[in-house]
């Protein structure tokens, strides 16, 4: 008995202690403002970085460096890149002591709106603006601020296996999407491959990309119209829709492509059932490992195809993404340090060479040595001249959770082309502020 | 007569097989997933089953590599995670039983004010979503400093696995007769001690069946360690699998290697505790 | 009830005093454990859905209630709930049908009892985000292992996209989830069928009484505490459902699996209204509360 009390008391006292102290601290939350800015230029032990999975061991190779030069101890903190917006998030809403966060293209806008981060501008040097890719920069600038520094120059290229192509009689990739349901329709007639191409429609951000990608290649260049206001329903969107829509009822698209994100996707080219799909940077290193890959060596990349209607080249949406500081870090300065560091072109070849990640630095591009190492970059550059960057916004996600219901409505078969867009269109125009 | 009875108990085991079958059909495919090479699982025109196995998803996980320092791969970070979610469940579920059970007692068998209302109280406490609760949480947690440490996890898993261990208990207890008891109180037992050698050997069921669940419910969360955990040596099972992806998806064998270790340590657990609790039983008291 | 002299009945008074107090020491570790880690961030949860929400936590501006009427005139709420309820009600209902299926099969005598009592568990072992991402992949349409067997036994000629339409998403979600928590049920069952004495069938089959009627009569009056102690919990967890919709479907195809918790968590995480998040969250649990009420008020005023 005496035991139960004693135990019970000890339990009592550690909790009351426990409310006690949180009590008080959270009360003194307010006091951490004053100290960010007089700290600003002191030299902090460490930093702390917060690093999607992907990115770690280049991350893993600049810290060693930063470590060595500034003598400030670099935390990683590694998670999968899908748990980093929740962890940043909660990070920030809790007067947080991490330093640099994963920024991805879509999120700038939002998290500035939301005070999470800081801008880097008032530290970037002119030099470092200049040798940046400009589509990388823009992306991350709003409001005349840059929020994070890019550090991968993302897009959606077309991926096809030319082996395929090849026997199929074709010596080239599809320059148009036209072309490309004609090749399909070849290939799946000779038994070649079972669809032309498979699309990541699963109501998510997959969607909204590959919409953007489409809408481009169609011509549309832009999410509003002349007088700023939502341009979601235009003659041209409804083309593509309607191509989008065509390809999965007439079989040249994966029925299953409702339900596939972008690993998904690529998994059907992978295994040689479908021909051509669209994706980021990180399939051409899926795509040629022999472990993963029935199609290894048999991959090309290249340009998003045009459409012969409307005389268009390509077009395609840009991605990616980089690091931002947190708006409470106590040591701006030093966490742009590190940023900085990330972007010089040796860590680029780095991160180029462990996640074929795609330099943000102009210089790389025309760098001998690197295009010798990498030769499928020639056949990537020319993509980045036919970009729709996904709109900057405030409400992004209730933006993208809007056009993935209603393209995934015409997508099923629930709705028709027009009252998908239509309905968007209006839904837009009533929520969300451009 | 006699041919029904045949045919019933034919039909007694058609059933069972049944039931094992749709059990363990889905756990089959999660090992042939883990050992498949990977450009089998996602060809349209492949067999079912891959031509070629493989079992280096288990050897990156297990082979070892022993540097303290540095970036630590997935695979590690899953065998620290299973050492880790190991401590939090056991911890959760031993101080939740010790702790409920008492509790549950209390509840089922004795008279005092307040009795539903506390204990719709400890329950409704838990009504809030995780989603809901967890920034604060975390929040709270930050300003203690208690964030990324294992303990505040098994305080937090406590917490919500409590009153579920108290409500099945109570109900459990509810359904064993009370003259047992009352027996035993007649021979001059105290109440505890009536409890304690009368009440609990016969529970075993009960308590395995509290034990799985609570056990079950620390190895499964993942929100909460997600947040509150930011070390890669303080990461629990169901956050270290989530690791096996990367910014465009999953890499779903690893993720089933992952689930087949996962699953393999709490059954095991599990049997051992059951066939633990079922010599206590026959040992013990024998029920009615 | 027998009557009781005064005497006694003092004496049965003093022991209700002590009883109390002895119960009190009993329950006290537990709930200072309960109410010591959750009554702060519950508080501060409510605070959230009074004040304005900044990323730096509540400011003191004021909403009072603004933020529960932004919620209950949002369509996509309402919505959300729909889908809540429907995954609720028909996965609870297979579940509790299945569940008590296979614990009286267990109950039975046959050779290899205890080792299907072990293996039953197996499925509830499976982490969560693992049984997503299994059953995502066996759901595949294009090369997921269910069409592949379907075809293959000539059920079905074309594939049939099992995630991709909504009537048939949120039932596949919920196969996969009672695949998964099917095995609780039993287990809960089980532990109780092992409570009932043996001796009341007997002398029910005495009394030439069937098996639907032993079940009925014997059986589930028996079970009640435990079928609602389970329903209870099952109730609060699946109107809480989340990691499975959040690892399968992420709510699409067009919003038939948008469940209202994983709506909380896009508000919270996605759009950053924190305020937003928490009040849903508040919502879902006054809405568990009353429905917990409701169970208990039903199954014990047919118990007593």
């Amino acid at each position: 008995m005496i035991k139960l009390k004693r135990l019970l008391s000890a339990l009592l006292c550690v909790c009351l202690v426990l409310i006690g102290i949180a009590g008080c601290s959270s009360g003194s939350g307010d006091a951490k403002e004053e100290k960010t800015e007089e700290a600003d230029s002191e030299k902090p032990e460490s930093i702390q970085v917060m690093v999607g999975s992907d990115h770690a061991p280049y991350h893993e190779v600049v810290a060693e460096r930063y470590e060595e030069k500034y003598g400030i101890k670099v935390e990683l903190i590694v998670d999968a890149y899908d748990n980093q917006r929740n962890k940043a998030v909660a990070a920030a809403t809790s007067g947080a002591t991490e330093d640099i966060v994963v920024v991805d293209s879509c999120w700038p806008t939002e998290f500035a709106n939301a005070g999470i981060l800081a801008p880097i501008t008032p530290y970037m040097s002119d030099e470092l603006i200049e040798s940046l890719v400009p589509v990388a920069l823009e992306q991350a600038t709003v409001d005349g601020e840059v929020w994070y520094m890019p550090t991968v120059n993302e897009t959606k290229w077309l991926y096809y296996n030319k082996a395929k192509l090849q026997e199929a009689g074709y010596d080239h990739a599809p320059a148009t999407w036209e072309e490309l349901e004609e090749m399909s329709r070849t290939m799946i007639d000779k038994n070649l491959v079972k669809y032309g191409i498979s699309w990541g429609a699963a109501q998510a951000e997959g969607l909204t990309c590959d919409w953007a990608v489409l809408m481009n290649s169609f011509g549309e260049d832009s999410w509003f119209d002349e007088s700023g206001k939502w341009n979601l329903n235009s003659e041209k969107a409804k083309v593509a829709l309607d191509f989008f829509v065509g390809t999965i009822k007439n079989g040249i698209a994966d029925p299953a492509s409702i339900t596939y994100d972008d690993r998904q996707v690529l998994n059907t080219l992978a295994a040689g059932d479908v021909a051509f799909v669209l994706n980021w940077s990180f399939a051409w290193a899926v795509l040629n490992n022999p472990d993963e890959s029935s199609v290894s060596g048999n991959v090309a990349i290249g340009c998003v195809p045009g459409s012969e209607k409307y005389g268009t080249v390509s077009g395609s949406t840009t991605g990616g993404g980089g690091y931002g500081i947190l708006a409470n870090s106590d040591a701006k300065e030093w966490a742009y340090k590190y940023l900085e560091m990330i972007v010089e072109p040796e860590f680029m070849v780095e991160a180029l060479e462990i996640t074929n990640n795609m330099p943000v630095t102009a210089e790389t591009y025309v760098d001998e040595e690197v295009l010798k190492e990498y030769p499928h970059l020639e056949d990537c550059f020319p993509q980045y001249e036919y970009e729709l960057v996904r709109p900057l916004l405030v409400q992004y996600n209730d933006w993208s959770l809007l056009v993935q219901q209603n393209l995934h409505s015409a997508l099923s078969g629930a709705s028709t082309v027009d009252e998908a867009l239509d309905n968007l269109q209006k839904q837009a125009e009533s929520q969300i502020t451009p | 007569m006699r041919t029904k009875r045949k045919i019933l108990a034919v039909l007694k085991y058609v059933a069972v097989f049944l039931v094992f079958l749709c059990t363990v059909l889905p756990i089959f495919w999660m090992f042939v997933c883990s050992i498949s090479k990977t450009k089998y699982l996602i060809s349209m025109d492949s067999p079912i089953l891959p031509l070629e196995i493989t079992f280096e998803r288990y050897e990156s996980i297990f082979a070892v590599r022993t540097s303290e320092l540095g970036v630590k791969t997935a695979g590690e970070v899953f065998r620290i995670a299973t050492k880790n979610s190991l401590i939090v469940a056991v911890l959760t579920t031993a101080i939740s039983l010790a702790v409920g059970t008492l509790a549950a007692y209390a509840f089922a068998r004795l008279r005092f004010k307040k009795k539903d209302a506390l204990l719709s109280f400890s329950l409704f406490a838990q009504m809030l979503p995780a989603i809901a609760l967890i920034i604060p949480m975390f929040f709270i947690f930050k300003k203690l400093e208690m964030n990324d440490r294992l303990i505040t996890l098994v305080l937090v898993y406590i917490s919500f696995v409590l009153p579920y261990v108290i409500w099945v208990l109570n109900g459990y207890f509810k359904t064993i007769p009370k003259d047992l008891e009352d027996a035993a109180r007649i021979d001059g037992c105290s109440r505890l001690r009536a409890f304690v050698q009368v009440v609990v050997p016969i529970s075993g069921p009960g308590f395995v069946a509290v034990g799985v669940l609570a056990f079950l419910m620390s190895w499964d969360e993942f929100m909460y360690s997600l947040l509150l955990i930011t070390s890669q040596t303080n990461k629990t099972i169901p956050v270290a699998i989530s690791e096996f992806s990367s910014q465009f998806g999953v890499d779903y064998g690893m993720m089933m290697t992952g689930g087949c270790i996962a699953t393999v340590i709490p059954l095991a657990l599990a049997l051992i505790f059951q066939k633990w609790i079922s010599m206590g039983l026959t040992s013990g008291a024998v029920k009615e | 009830m027998f009557r009781l002299r005064k005497k006694e009945a003092d004496m049965i008074k003093k022991i209700e005093v002590s009883e109390a107090r002895f119960a009190h020491k009993l329950i006290a570790p537990s709930m200072v454990l309960i109410f010591g880690l959750v009554l702060l961030p519950l508080l501060y949860a409510v605070y959230m859905t009074l004040f304005k929400v900044g990323v730096s936590g509540p400011t003191s501006e004021f909403l009072g209630l603004k933020q529960y009427i932004r919620v209950v005139t949002d369509r996509s709420f309402w919505s959300s709930l729909r889908v809540t309820v429907y995954f609720t009600v028909v996965s609870l209902a297979l579940q509790t049908v299945l569940g008590i299926a296979v614990a009286l099969l267990l109950n039975l005598e046959f050779r290899g009892r205890g080792f299907m009592r072990g293996i039953i568990l197996a499925p509830w072992a499976v982490p969560t985000i693992v049984n997503a991402q299994l059953w995502g992949w066996i759901y595949n349409a294009s090369y997921g292992v269910l069409n592949k067997i379907l075809i293959k036994l000539g059920m079905i000629s074309k594939p049939i996209i099992w995630l991709g339409t909504s009537s048939l998403a949120i039932n596949s979600v919920i196969a996969a989830d009672t695949w998964r928590m099917t095995p609780l049920y039993v287990l809960m069952f089980l532990s109780g069928l092992q409570t009932i004495n043996g001796e009341l069938y007997e002398a029910a089959k005495v009394d030439g009484a069937g098996a639907w009627r032993r079940f009925c009569h014997i059986t589930l009056p028996l079970l009640k505490p435990i079928i609602l102690v389970v329903l209870v919990l099952r109730t609060m967890q699946a109107l809480r459902v989340f990691e499975i919709i959040y690892q399968l479907t992420q709510g699409g195809p067009n919003n038939s699996t948008m469940v209202v918790s994983f709506y909380a968590y896009f508000k919270t995480f996605s759009s950053l209204d924190f305020g937003y998040g928490s009040t849903i969250g508040m919502l879902i649990a006054v809405i568990t509360i009353i429905i917990t009420l409701v169970y208990k008020k039903v199954l014990e005023d047919k118990e007593v």
